[in-house]
């Protein structure tokens, strides 16, 4: 089976237990909702290609166990992440209140120029709301996060919050502020995109770090 | 491979060699640069001891008269259950009194095979119940002469086992081993059997003649399955001696490398290339009866099944339950085809184990440390036996006794509301595809698990409630029922067998990832160098293995068999369990290329036939090559 893309991108998937985050990854992943899934012990794992700005890129996608004392196991896979999706409930306010700390260890532990993206999930629950939509807006806002309200069950928003990120890594990656060459920037060259792609970017990348300069 | 193939030949090896370590061996070993320092100071003390001690070859035959006599028994209650085939308990088995009804007509055919093998009668299926009763026949008329000749036996049986406790007084082990026997079996009870013609040869010849007999010969069978009792410990001390010093050892030198050279050394040794292919019939020495009652007349047996179907549902999918004894319901890939066809012959294991436990517990509420009682739960404890088992063995039945009421007055503690929180979460996200813990189910153990987690949470607050911990109570929950028994095993599991497994820091998971790490590089270095490689963290692919023990990662089956062991022996039986999987499944897993093939790979490798079939893959060592 060949597979090829342009690039490889590395995905987290964090926030507290019993939000959804497997959910939203299995939505994304097999387009449809997991009735009887079990809570992610550790880390798990999955894949897919998806298409954005005419460019393939294979998501890595790392699920994390969303228990506090889990995040001691699950940490060490924060290292090298292009983006992530921080997701909290909107029908519990603990949750919300927990991301701040998510996203302190996110920034510390993964690349400095991670890319993340709000997912307020379970909208399709909307009578139980805890978060509105507002608050969460500007919380992403102040934290230079995007923001979408996910339902992994109706699958609303899921697959756009993961192209959403990709876009915005590959838009960073344009204008040279990410560099996929460097060490732990969590982004690869696909196989077959590698040579036409490198010499003009890895070029474009060095003339905006002279001007930084 | 096919495992069931492997095992026939398995068991071939063992009769033709004995799983005893001879000179021979044990020299090889000791001059074998592999072997341990250790094992080999060991090893030299036993060659000392062995020549000057050889094995009484009379003793070993009365032995075996012995044992050949409790497994006629066995089969006496076997085929009287199956005949009236009412007290299958369970579901899933009153499905499958269909196949327990050609295994009934199976021993019934072994029974009438072993009257008849000297007169030389031909087996014929209408002549079974004919034979069935002329072998009743036989048996009372063999009573009377066969009390005298055991009285005799039975004196002549104690003084050997006497001569031999005053000569190996330094041998606490075996002696407690006898004592215990001694303490236990009760030859009067036993019923007396004509002895067959074989077991006047000595064991040496027998098996000269055995080899060149055919093999589906009834002399074969019969010498088989006094062979595969597990009675040549008993006799043969020096090979048993050397595995319970080995075993020490490895638990001493728990996660070095000598803990597993010990078993290759004493099973690698054993094998010769000739013998190669069946060698692991003897783990242990002790092989199981019934895979050879199986094994035999499955030949002629299966080129009869299409006859006997006629009556019965069509597909195995009809005959089997969709949902498995312990309410999970199957999966839409599941093979209802050799899962039939695997019960069929572990339904037989199950039966027999069930006997055996049932007499040495005999209405005893104790149970003591000795490598029967290893052995014995090495092979699987009964289900009914479980609940009394695994609460002995972990201590939990101490403490219960020792703090009545504890586990209630837990529960009527002040709220936590993080806590319960906490466990609320997971209540539904715990064996969703369990019946019993559906909502709608009559007695949801939704309740219990929520009470037994509660409680956990209050008397350990280092632990509180950790993700993980939900499937062990609920498998708990599931074998033991009752809310108190569970709370005290989670104790004596998450206090004492896996420390640290489950607090804050995850310090034990962390340990033990290492540790496994550690043993897949000394063991089966390919599969570290590509995770390596891969710079993959083991903590990826075996968390989840060792929180959950297991759980929903095996068949269940297979899952309860580790827990019995894991109850006795402790963690150890968890890399043990992990390395038997990496190494046997080692070329799929290189085959690997990347990252996610990995975990894919990692994912494969605990699913399908070979570890469905707990009973093999139980008796498998982790060393096997």
């Amino acid at each position: 089976m060949s597979e090829t893309y342009d690039f490889l991108f590395k995905f987290l998937v964090i926030g507290n237990a019993g939000t959804g985050k497997s959910c939203l990854l299995h939505q994304f992943i097999e387009k449809r909702f997991k009735d009887d899934s079990n809570h992610t012990i550790g880390v798990e794992f999955g894949s897919k290609i998806i298409s954005v700005v005419n460019k393939s890129v294979k998501l890595q996608i790392w699920d994390t166990a969303g228990q506090e004392r889990f995040r001691s196991v699950t940490r060490s896979y924060y290292r090298g992440a292009a983006g992530a999706l921080l997701v909290y409930d909107i029908t519990s306010r603990e949750t919300y209140n927990a991301l701040t700390n998510w996203l302190t260890d996110a920034r510390m532990l993964a690349s400095q120029n991670i890319v993340i993206i709000l997912c307020g999930n379970k909208k399709d629950l909307d009578a139980d709301r805890e978060v509105t939509f507002l608050e969460a807006s500007r919380f992403a806002q102040e934290n230079e996060l995007m923001f979408l309200e996910t339902s992994a069950l109706t699958g609303e928003n899921v697959e756009e919050a993961f192209v959403q990120c990709a876009r915005k890594i590959l838009n960073k990656i344009e204008s040279g502020e990410l560099d996929p060459e460097r060490m732990g920037s969590g982004i690869q060259y696909g196989d077959a995109a590698l040579r036409q792609l490198r010499s003009p970017r890895r070029a474009q990348a060095e003339s905006v770090q002279e001007c930084g300069c | 491979m096919n495992p069931f193939f492997r095992r026939s030949q398995r068991h071939q090896a063992h009769t033709s060699k004995p799983s005893t370590l001879d000179h021979k061996a044990i020299k090889q070993m000791i001059l074998d640069r592999a072997t341990h320092p250790a094992i080999r100071e060991t090893l030299e003390s036993l060659l000392t001891y062995q020549i000057r001690e050889p094995s009484s070859p009379d003793l070993a035959t009365k032995t075996s008269i012995k044992r050949l006599q409790g497994r006629i028994t066995a089969f006496q209650i076997l085929r009287s259950r199956f005949l009236k085939s009412t007290s299958q308990t369970g579901v899933s088995r009153r499905r499958e009194v269909g196949s327990l009804h050609l295994r009934e007509r199976q021993v019934r055919e072994m029974s009438h095979f072993r009257d008849k093998s000297r007169s030389g009668a031909k087996r014929k299926g209408s002549q079974v119940q004919e034979m069935l009763e002329r072998f009743t026949a036989l048996e009372k008329r063999n009573v009377k002469q066969q009390k005298q000749r055991n009285t005799d036996r039975k004196s002549s049986f104690w003084r050997g086992i006497k001569s031999l406790e005053e000569k190996r007084t330094s041998q606490t082990d075996l002696i407690s081993k006898i004592q215990k026997r001694r303490g236990s079996t009760d030859l009067s009870e036993l019923p007396q059997r004509k002895s067959n013609d074989f077991q006047k040869i000595k064991p040496n010849e027998s098996q000269c003649v055995l080899k060149r007999l055919p093999d589906d010969s009834p002399i074969k069978k019969l010498t088989d399955s006094k062979e595969s009792t597990d009675s040549q410990e008993l006799y043969l001390p020096e090979g048993q001696l050397a595995r319970v010093t080995l075993i020490r050892l490895a638990l001493v030198s728990r996660g070095s490398r000598s803990h597993y050279n010990t078993w290759e050394s004493l099973r690698g040794k054993r094998r010769g290339s000739k013998h190669r292919r069946c060698a692991e019939w003897c783990v242990d020495g002790d092989a199981v009866p019934s895979r050879m009652t199986m094994e035999q007349p499955g030949r002629t047996w299966s080129s009869n099944a299409p006859q006997r179907r006629v009556n019965e549902p069509s597909t195995a999918r009809e005959r089997v339950d969709s949902v498995d004894a312990y309410g999970f319901e199957r999966s839409e890939e599941f093979d209802y085809e050799s899962y039939e066809e695997l019960m069929s012959e572990y339904l037989m294991v199950l039966t027999r184990r069930s006997i055996k436990w049932s007499k040495m517990l005999r209405g005893k509420q104790s149970i003591d440390r000795s490598m029967t009682v290893k052995r014995y739960i090495r092979k699987g404890v009964p289900g009914e036996h479980r609940p009394l088992v695994w609460s002995v063995c972990s201590g939990a039945q101490e403490q219960m006794e020792k703090h009545p009421g504890y586990y209630h007055s837990l529960l009527e503690k002040p709220h936590e509301p993080k806590l319960e929180e906490s466990i609320r979460t997971d209540l539904h996200r715990t064996f969703p595809d369990n019946v019993y813990f559906r909502k709608s189910s009559e007695p949801c153990l939704q309740d219990s698990l929520y009470n037994v987690l509660l409680a956990y949470g209050k008397h350990n607050r280092a632990v509180g409630y950790c993700q993980g911990m939900n499937f062990l109570a609920g498998l708990l929950l599931l074998v033991c029922k009752e809310e108190e028994v569970v709370f005290w095993l989670m104790e004596a599991l998450l206090g004492r067998i896996l420390p640290d497994y489950y607090t804050g820091s995850m310090l034990g998971l962390k340990v033990d990832s290492e540790v496994l790490a550690e043993l897949v590089r000394l063991r089966v270095p390919a599969v570290w160098t590509l995770l390596q490689n891969q710079g993959v963290l083991w903590t990826l692919v075996v968390s989840r293995w060792f929180i959950c023990l297991y759980i929903d990662i095996l068949p269940i089956e297979t899952v309860l068999r580790i827990w019995d062991c894991l109850f006795y022996e402790g963690s150890k039986i968890l890399f043990r369990v992990a390395l038997t999987l990496i190494r046997h499944h080692q070329d799929l897993i290189l085959q690997a290329q990347n990252l996610p093939d990995i975990c894919n790979h990692f994912k494969q490798i605990t699913r399908g036939a070979y570890v469905e079939d707990c009973h093999h893959f139980m008796k498998v060592r982790p060393l096997q090559s």
